[in-house]
């Protein structure tokens, strides 16, 4: 038996970072986290979520488990959930979760972790540049880059950190420098993504929220994103765009 | 140039497109109204005016050998013998609403199994009206005149195959089904009749789908599902160039080292059929994710993917794809997307020349064009979409 009750923007942030990516996911409901993560099918991206136990209201693990969730449900249903509304989930068997909030209640048919597709590993990844910012800052580059181009340049080095677009006539670049950066360690490095995934991404996280960013050259790169309140954290790892051989 | 944008679809605001329009002249088969005793290829026509009320009915050869009049793949010759053979199908019409397939009336229920019969079977029809002159279309093959019927009848039981009775009834999603029956080695035009008279998908969301969505539909229903599949799979590892003309359509395909890519380059040279005044060039790629956005260049990117995908398959490799498309005056009617589908599979069936180099396989192939490389060249994309397993195990 399983009773979590949390924030309900808590969930909506945690189903909302899943379905960029996929449409069923196993969560683990471990003793100190509730964990979750996927590969999207094309294998260019991964997400991985966890949410505290310190996070929760209540938070009661009679024993781990491991469910499967039609992540799009949950994410609909969680969307009606009024902001600062609490919202408790429990799992009394295998088949169906429970979610109440208000004078709510929806069952939630569960599916066979084992029919979906096996988890990724968590890679370790050596990132030389570290840059933390405003997520909403981070959101107007993307939502500008867009409209000119489907990839971008992220690029950083001892003058700051730059997110750059070029379209066939015009360009864009976005600057901040390590003043106007929460924390920075002006190291060199510089990949190339594709707008159409970090655009999805980008949806997680609002003005306020914390974003790390973990960056190589022509390697994935580690979006860290502390949301709702920082009470949860989703953290996406995005293959990069590379150069013809 | 708006008229290779648009292929047929009036944005210019015109009530008829001119294009089309001139192949008005062609001669109205004589259809005698009344009770016609004739057999379907097997095949059916679903319009996309006025949908959700569109015009249904079975495609019906007034002369020729039936099957052949619907077997895009073995067709030979120039565009005139298209023309000349898909002249004698009559297209029935009668007027439905695209909901009746979740509930077949008596009258869907018998083009259902005439489609999805397994050879050619004879209907009786009544004729009411011979109404309409030939159908032209960037998408769908001609088609000769239309009559309004007033039902039909089969006149002998179709052989429908045990797989198709099976989905039928099963209630599994469309693309589900789509997919099954694609590995079980039914082609795309069969998938794509009985997908168009609503055969497919959970029955109660079942609809008849106008006959150029379902072209279309399949293509990327598959080319996405094929995708998938082979995501993980190495990347070829040397770059090989395939090659193909017919009907004016001369098509060069590269597939170079590296992570799945498609790009498409579409020429239409000057005086091909939409693009009369001058050479048109049009571009559309996209990497290993979904496509999103329905293409620029409409149902033929989908119809040059999916041959090439197939061909990834069989060989259980990636690449980089580049296709490129040069429409020549030859091609002087549209005669449907087959023609892209057709020319880039039997361009991937054929024997590869192998390069050291992309740079060497372009050569190559603008030597085979009509059009400056400099002019087509400069669309093409020199990066691509990197995946996580190139990095590290997923």
């Amino acid at each position: 038996m399983i009773d979590a009750i949390v924030e309900g923007d808590v969930l909506k942030a945690v189903t909302k970072a899943m379905v960029a990516l996929v449409s069923e996911a196993r969560f683990h409901f471990k003793d100190d986290t509730l964990h979750s993560r996927a590969v999207d099918p094309a294998n260019v991206a991964m997400v991985i979520v966890n949410v505290p136990r310190d996070s929760f209201e209540v938070y009661k693990v009679d024993e781990e488990k491991i469910v499967g969730v039609d992540v799009n449900r949950i994410y609909d249903i969680s969307k009606s959930i009024k902001k600062g509304e609490l919202v408790e989930l429990i799992l009394e068997n295998e088949t169906t979760l429970k979610v109440k909030f208000g004078s709510v209640e929806y069952s939630v048919a569960l599916i066979d972790p084992s029919a979906i597709r096996k988890e990724p590993k968590i890679p370790n990844l050596e990132l030389p540049a570290k840059i933390v910012l405003d997520a909403g800052e981070f959101r107007k580059a993307i939502s500008a880059a867009d409209k000119i181009s489907d990839h971008v340049i992220f690029r950083s080095d001892e003058t700051g950190f730059y997110i750059e677009a070029e379209g066939d006539v015009d360009r864009i670049t976005f600057h901040m420098s390590d003043a106007e950066l929460i924390e920075f360690n002006r190291a060199e490095a510089k990949s190339m993504f594709s707008v159409e995934y970090l655009k999805e991404f980008m949806k997680v996280a609002g003005t306020g929220d914390i974003l790390t960013i973990y960056l190589g050259n022509n390697y994935p790169v580690r979006l860290i994103f502390d949301v709702a309140d920082g009470k949860a954290k989703v953290e996406y790892i995005l293959a990069p765009r590379i150069e013809a051989e | 140039m708006l008229c290779a944008r648009c292929k047929g679809n009036l944005l210019c605001g015109r009530i008829k497109c001119p294009l089309l329009e001139k192949f008005g002249y062609l001669k109205k088969v004589e259809i005698e109204e009344g009770n016609i005793e004739k057999p379907t290829p097997p095949s059916a026509f679903i319009g996309r005016i006025g949908y959700p009320k569109v015009y249904a009915g079975p495609l019906i050869a007034v002369n020729g050998e039936p099957s052949f009049l619907d077997s895009p793949w073995l067709w030979k010759g120039d565009v005139g013998d298209v023309i000349k053979l898909r002249m004698s199908l009559l297209r029935g019409m009668k007027r439905m609403e695209v909901y009746v397939a979740a509930n077949p009336d008596r009258y869907l229920s018998d083009i259902q199994e005439a489609t999805a019969s397994v050879k050619p079977l004879d209907l009786e029809t009544e004729v009411e009206k011979v109404i309409k002159r030939p159908v032209f279309d960037d998408t769908v093959q001609p088609v000769g005149v239309s009559a309004r019927i007033q039902g039909l009848k089969l006149t002998e039981n179709p052989k429908i195959p045990d797989r198709i009775e099976k989905v039928y009834y099963d209630d599994s999603r469309a693309v589900d089904a789509v997919k099954f029956l694609f590995d079980h080695s039914f082609s795309t035009y069969y998938l794509q009749k009985i997908f168009s008279v609503g055969m497919l998908g959970e029955t109660k969301s079942r609809k008849l789908v106008p006959t150029r969505w379902s072209i279309t539909a399949i293509h990327d229903i598959l080319g996405e599902e094929i995708k998938k599949e082979i995501a993980c799979f190495e990347s070829v590892d040397k770059t090989m160039l395939f090659s193909f003309e017919h009907f004016g359509n001369h098509f060069e395909i590269i597939l170079s080292p590296g992570n799945y890519s498609f790009q498409l380059v579409e020429i239409w040279l000057k005086k091909s059929f939409w693009s009369p005044d001058t050479t048109w060039i049009g571009y559309d790629r996209e990497d290993i994710s979904r496509k999103r956005e329905y293409s620029v260049l409409s149902g033929g990117y989908y119809a040059a993917r999916l041959p090439v995908l197939e061909h990834l398959r069989k060989i259980r490799r990636v690449a980089s794809i580049i296709v490129l498309r040069e429409i020549r005056p030859e091609y002087y009617a549209p005669l449907g997307v087959w023609v892209v589908e057709e020319g880039v599979r039997k361009a991937m069936q054929g024997k590869a020349e192998i390069f050291e180099s992309l740079e060497e396989a372009l050569t190559r192939a603008a030597n085979r064009l009509r059009t400056d490389r400099m002019k087509w060249e400069i669309h093409l994309r020199q990066h691509h979409q990197s995946n996580l397993g190139r990095f590290f195990e997923v």
